[in-house]
């Protein structure tokens, strides 16, 4: 079955990234698949705010999601917990003993696969902030439609995740080929759609992580290059 | 120009590793644990523009005091957690006879001991001159006047090359006084109040540029000063 905006079923929206769109912040981003937009910023490494919360032999990580509008309610601490096991996996707490990172999410713009875009503008903030981690892990959004017969959709938009029976949200790490956290919602799945999903997943979450070198490379390559 | 994300392995090469290089203790190789190009001069680094400072023995920094007690100032160097300087860590200070920091001033100071676990301790003794702190020609001390700023770290140790091109180009056609921690704080103090703005934005703006682009802008700059 074709899609609205003509993708095929495993192509991704044009990604876009803009590094450092915050000053004050110690590191921030902004990712956007298509419509859907997420600023994140992190503050820290850096002291605690009460004493109780520090921990003697790593960080405290600590992640904020904000809705575009309204109070933060119950999907908003699950995606809390979804991108705090995500983060938790990359950044090397044991770096920054007695110390706090704070990760501040704010959504700017739904259309679909929020989570993944949140996940993914996180980790950029990280990067931006030069807090040490161990492995570059991407994250990525499917839909599955299972009749007439099962198809998965990358990267849905908002009304094609209308349309889908469940969905999934993976983030992968790319060079050691570990899951690293998901979330997934709707009908249940047996197991070939699942390994599906995954192999789905590894493939994008590569091509992302590819885009993300390249823009990097960009940014850096005004600044740190040898001086002329 | 080799760009590394986290997670990449990095050949050593018998170099040592440097900030933002880790070695596995389980299988020993090294990886990148930031983003950003890959340097190897005398140790493997990874450089970025990063701003968050992480102290390291024997590094000049300039820090504002946040705090103080009878024994020590609290002072905020742009670290994960303060540092401490001793009152009587100056030339030639006795219990009668030290300094008293406002809150707020600037301090250029070297760092004595820099480890994770435990709290970062400055210095303003200055091993290599037998002055007394209170004449105010001993290097390391309370810095006044001008004006601080902080900038990205590798913008700072450009700054702080022998031969940094812009501010060897500024000195050409203004007096003015920098001081630069090697945290990223910056202090510039110039006789006027205008020049001190004008230098503070080329400076800011030099990073990224190249040396033809940074002749252009000083003289447009000499220009419209003049």
């Amino acid at each position: 079955m074709a899609r609205r905006d003509g993708r095929s079923a495993n192509q991704l929206r044009p990604p876009q990234v803009e590094l450092r769109p915050l000053q004050r912040a110690d590191g921030s981003a902004r990712f956007r698949f298509g419509d859907c937009t997420v600023l994140a910023a992190v503050y820290g490494p850096k002291e605690p705010r009460t004493r109780h919360r520090e921990l003697c032999d790593r960080c405290t990580l600590d992640v904020v999601v904000r809705p575009r509008v309204g109070i933060p309610g119950p999907q908003e601490r699950q995606m809390e917990a979804l991108l705090a096991r995500q983060l938790e996996y990359v950044v090397l707490a044991t770096e920054y003993p007695r110390t706090q990172i704070s990760v501040i999410v704010q959504m700017s713009c739904c259309d679909g696969s929020t989570a993944a875009v949140a996940g993914n503008a996180a980790h950029l903030a990280l990067l931006d902030a030069g807090v040490a981690m161990k492995a570059t892990a991407m994250c990525v959004a499917l839909g599955v439609k299972l009749s007439p017969e099962p198809v998965i959709w990358l990267d849905p938009t908002e009304l094609e995740e209308a349309q889908c029976d469940a969905l999934i949200s993976l983030s992968m790490d790319g060079s050691r080929n570990q899951l690293v956290s998901h979330i997934s919602s709707g009908a249940p799945l047996d197991a070939t759609i699942w390994s599906s999903c995954i192999e789905a997943a590894d493939k994008s979450c590569k091509v992302l992580e590819a885009f993300m070198r390249m823009s990097l490379q960009k940014r850096l390559e005004g600044f740190l290059k040898p001086n002329a | 120009m080799e760009l590394c994300l986290p997670g990449d392995e990095i050949p050593l090469n018998g170099l040592e590793p440097g900030s933002g290089v880790a070695v596995d203790s389980d299988s020993g190789r090294a990886f990148a644990t930031t983003a950003g190009v890959l340097r190897t001069e005398d140790e493997v680094r990874v450089e970025n523009l990063r701003k968050r400072y992480v102290p390291r023995q024997g590094d000049c920094v300039v820090g504002i005091v946040m705090g103080r007690n009878a024994d020590f100032f609290k002072v905020d160097i742009r670290a994960p957690s303060p540092a401490f300087l001793p009152t009587l860590a100056w030339n030639g200070a006795t219990k009668r006879n030290r300094p008293v920091l406002e809150i707020g001033t600037l301090v250029y100071a070297r760092v004595e001991a820099a480890h994770p676990d435990l709290d970062t301790e400055l210095s303003c003794v200055d091993p290599d001159t037998k002055k007394s702190w209170n004449t105010g020609e001993v290097l390391l001390g309370e810095l006044k006047g001008g004006l601080s700023f902080e900038v990205a770290l590798s913008a700072a140790q450009r700054l702080l090359d022998v031969d940094c091109f812009i501010l060897d180009r500024l000195g050409k056609d203004f007096a003015y006084e920098l001081c630069v921690g090697q945290n990223g704080r910056v202090w510039l103090s110039a006789p006027t109040a205008r020049e001190t703005v004008l230098l503070l934005q080329a400076i800011r703006r030099s990073f990224g540029m190249s040396n033809v682009q940074i002749e252009a802008m000083v003289g447009k700059m000499v220009g419209l000063f003049s």
